[in-house]
């Protein structure tokens, strides 16, 4: 297990340098000046070439790699150029909204899917399982800006129920106002999911159902329930678990959609904005970050199925 | 006998202090009552997060939106007729030949620091905002604003120029004045790392992507009569407490917003939503024109740089198509041929009219052919992709071309790449769609500058733009300008001319004060509770 783990991990450091390169190399070779955004697109062209000298933006580019590289070293992730703020900091602010509406959504999906997914392998080819294969796809198929937008239109504008769209922070405005602001999204986000979740809940459940050692416990006399729950789900919940954490990296690594529509200053937001403003070193940040996210979420993930699963064995 | 009389002076007392409490409280309630009546708050959707708020340096319309006339104030400012009218200044005084100008200052006035406004920290903004502004530059020449004493500065000039109020206060790098220390203290960008002004708010916060905050300033000194206030200057109560501009992206959101009471005020609603507040009592509609579009010819080099090809896509375009198939509404936009907006009443020009607006394709084609142009020859029309007005604008004039048999290209981008494709790959197109604000005196418009893209080399126009500059008499200017704007539509065609766009603000009904001209003004607003 250790072995493995190690092995995992020296594994995560060719992995990071060829992100590295690439980001840096896609986001400097794509057109557009920082300069110009900053100072405008009327703004004095001398003024403009001074901006972008100051920035060092005319170094070559193997200079301003080498320099963002040697930063990184040094535990210096870089510098926005249009926010005075450590990258760490907006790294943690930005990180914050992201994952308490990525653990929302997924509280939401998972609540739905798991039960729904269940019932659904269990009244294999009823009326029951039909509406919830509806259910599923109209999950799988709706946008979620779409719905995101549908919900605004019914629990904002019609009922008044929740605010449009905004993101309060549990300290400067307590848990209530924190969950009103993140229910609408969280919907949005969370049916999505919910659709995916309850397919390869179904289907892993189905494949366990008909195998031999159930249709023992069946004739043995087990209870219908202790056989669901004692005996089948803990089997299917190796591809659950994978689609939820595959959900789960998906949605840190920022809705960006979801998060511009309701106006939550997430991950996602954050890559737009700095991509649209070409705030170089805040993309090759959140890009390097969101790698590293991934990685390890990877990790925890084969480490989850040796213990959820004794026959996965992580040595090898 | 004593006790009744002590009795008596007793209840006198009681019934005057009764008498006075009562006219005192009445008051205090009337006072709190009238007070009560707005909310401490002013929420407006901002439809984009600004770069930053030094808008000396940063000419952007959401930053200037935020800032000017906020937390910033100039020395000079313009009315609703672009003409200059003292902020900070009390008064000036200009030499007969134009080159030495003299403003006095208004005393007592405190930045949002604590310090008093002095010369010295006027004039080191003023030079700062000389380095930004380079069209001001071209006009004003190597010189420097200088303290005279305590509350004077004065500028000299070699060459005389009639304009340097006018640039102060309409340019779109804004002249705003801030404490010497915060000028000394740029950073290596050359932005300022304080918003630090004399304006009516001071800047409290930003959240990143959320939310800028600015608060009153209590020891705001107003100037001019309450009531009063014209074009972005007047007097400014500050009613409103707390100003929060929500940054926020996406407009379906900005209408759920505005219809939920969430946001007091929003501009630029697409035309499509604009029908939910128009016929509704409970919102109000503000139109008013902002922007003028062009097609701006690239005349370094390319199909651009040949003044037939240019007299023949003039020729191509009608605008009235060009306008209706972006804005989609007639009340909307404006079509008339002037250079120069038709608020600016002493500028504005019909000179040359006849050239405009012409959609006749056969001219058209004449003209292509007589330039030499082939069936084979494509004119490149560079646009951002990401501004809807820009984006339909550029397909509206390729089929306007294309059906007139000139085969057009067009190069789009998202905009930051727009942006800075225009100034880096000239050789790769031969127009580009843009559009601009009022400009207080046409030599501002950089569609007329030799250095800004489309890279005007004609001489004509370059020598008759410096000699408005330095004219003394502005009859004689303006005559210059009519002549050059008919040789411009005739003969030299640096641009073509689409129309203007009527910008939109709409605001609860609830909302007072709030005013529209270019930007909204943010000064005298507050809302009903």
């Amino acid at each position: 297990m250790k072995k493995y783990v190690l092995k995992r991990l020296l594994a995560v450091i060719p992995s990071l340098f060829v992100v590295s390169v690439v980001i840096f190399m896609i986001i400097h070779l794509t057109p557009g000046d920082p300069a110009i955004i900053m100072l405008g697109d009327q703004a004095d062209p001398a003024a403009i070439e001074a901006l972008r000298s100051s920035l060092g933006l005319n170094d070559p580019l193997p200079v301003q790699y080498f320099n963002w590289l040697i930063g990184i070293f040094h535990g210096d992730l870089g510098q926005s150029l249009y926010s005075s703020e450590s990258m760490a900091v907006i790294l943690k602010n930005h990180l914050a909204p992201t994952f308490a509406l990525t653990v929302y959504a997924l509280i939401i999906a998972v609540t739905i899917a798991v039960p729904l997914g269940i019932l659904a392998s269990k009244s294999r080819g009823s009326i029951c399982d039909r509406i919830i294969s509806i259910f599923s796809m109209v999950g799988i198929s709706l946008p979620s800006f779409l719905l995101g937008l549908l919900l605004m239109i019914l629990l904002a504008v019609k009922l008044k129920w929740l605010p449009v769209a905004g993101y309060k922070t549990i300290a400067e405005n307590g848990f209530g106002p924190f969950l009103r602001y993140l229910t609408m999204p969280a919907i949005a986000l969370g049916c999505m999911e919910a659709g995916l979740i309850i397919r390869m809940t179904r289907s892993s459940m189905l494949e366990v159902l008909n195998s031999d050692y159930i249709r023992m416990a069946k004739a043995k006399g087990e209870k219908n329930r202790a056989i669901i729950l004692k005996h089948a789900l803990k089997n299917a919940l190796i591809p659950i678990i994978t689609s939820i954490g595959q959900t789960f990296m998906g949605l840190l690594s920022g809705a960006t959609v979801v998060e511009t529509i309701f106006n939550i200053p997430g991950m996602g937001k954050l890559i737009i904005t700095a991509v649209s403003q070409r705030d170089y070193e805040v993309v090759q940040a959140v890009v390097l970050f969101v790698s590293v996210l991934n990685i390890f979420i990877c990790l925890l993930i084969d480490l989850l199925y040796g213990v959820i699963d004794p026959r996965v064995r992580l040595d090898d | 006998m004593q006790r009744k009389k002590l009795k008596r002076l007793t209840a006198m007392m009681l019934t005057a202090a009764m008498t006075v409490f009562c006219t005192g409280l009445g008051g205090i309630l009337e006072v709190s009552a009238a007070e009560s009546e707005y909310k401490d708050e002013l929420h407006i959707a901002l439809g984009a997060e600004p770069a930053n708020l030094d808008i000396v340096a940063n000419s952007a319309t959401v930053s200037v939106e935020v800032a000017d006339g906020t937390i910033f104030e100039s020395l000079v400012t313009v009315n609703e007729n672009y003409e200059p009218i003292p902020e900070l200044a009390e008064s000036w005084e200009i030499s007969d030949d134009n080159t030495v100008y003299t403003w006095h200052l208004r005393q007592g006035i405190k930045f949002h620091n604590g310090d008093e406004m002095v010369a010295e920290d006027v004039a080191a903004s003023l030079n700062r905002w000389l380095e930004n502004a380079g069209n001001a530059q071209t006009m004003i020449g190597e010189t420097q604003f200088v303290a005279a004493d305590t509350y004077t500065v004065t500028l000299t000039m070699e060459k005389g120029c009639a304009y340097v109020n006018e640039l102060m206060g309409g340019l779109g790098q804004r002249a705003v004045i801030m404490p010497k220390s915060v000028v000394d203290a740029v950073d290596e960008s050359g932005l300022i790392s304080e918003y630090i002004g004399t304006g009516p708010y001071k800047f409290v916060e930003w959240k990143d992507q959320q939310q800028i905050h600015l608060t009153r300033f209590d020891e705001y000194q107003p100037y001019g009569t309450e009531g009063e206030f014209s074009g972005w200057g007047g007097y400014k109560a500050a009613y409103t407490k707390d100003i929060y501009f929500d940054i926020v992206a996406d407009s379906s959101t900005v209408t759920a917003g505005l219809q939920t009471g969430e946001y007091d005020i929003a501009t630029e609603i697409s035309n499509d939503n604009l029908d939910l507040f128009e016929d509704n009592d409970d919102y109000k509609v503000t139109l008013q024109e902002c922007q003028m579009s062009f097609l701006v010819f690239n005349k370094q080099e390319g199909k651009g740089a040949d003044q037939t090809v240019r007299q023949a896509i003039q020729a191509a375009i009608n605008c009235d198509e060009v306008m209706y198939g972006t804005y989609g509404r007639e009340d909307m936009y404006s079509i008339y041929s002037s250079y120069t907006f038709k608020d600016i009443t002493d500028w504005y020009s019909e000179a040359g009219s006849e050239y405009y607006n012409q959609g006749d394709p056969e001219k058209a084609l004449e003209l292509w052919k007589e330039a030499g142009m082939t069936d084979d020859d494509a004119f490149t029309i560079l646009a951002p992709n990401d501004d809807e007005a820009f984006y339909a604008e550029a397909l509206i004039c390729q089929n306007q071309l294309e059906k007139a048999g000139i085969k057009c290209e067009l190069l789009t981008f998202d905009w930051s790449t727009y942006a800075s494709f225009k100034y880096d790959h000239p050789d790769q197109y031969d127009a580009f769609i843009t559009s601009f604000t009022p400009k207080v005196l046409p030599t501002l418009n950089l569609y007329l500058s030799a250095t800004w893209s489309g890279w005007v080399s004609d001489e004509r126009i370059l020598g008759d733009l410096e000699e408005i500059a330095a004219n003394q008499s502005k009859e004689d200017a303006i005559k210059i300008w009519d002549d050059l704007q008919g040789y411009m539509y005739e003969t030299s065609v640096p641009v073509v001319k689409f129309g203007s766009s009527i910008k939109n603000m709409v605001t609860s009904s609830k909302v007072e004060g709030a005013e529209l001209f270019e930007h909204v003004v943010y000064s005298n607003a507050r809302v009903l509770k």
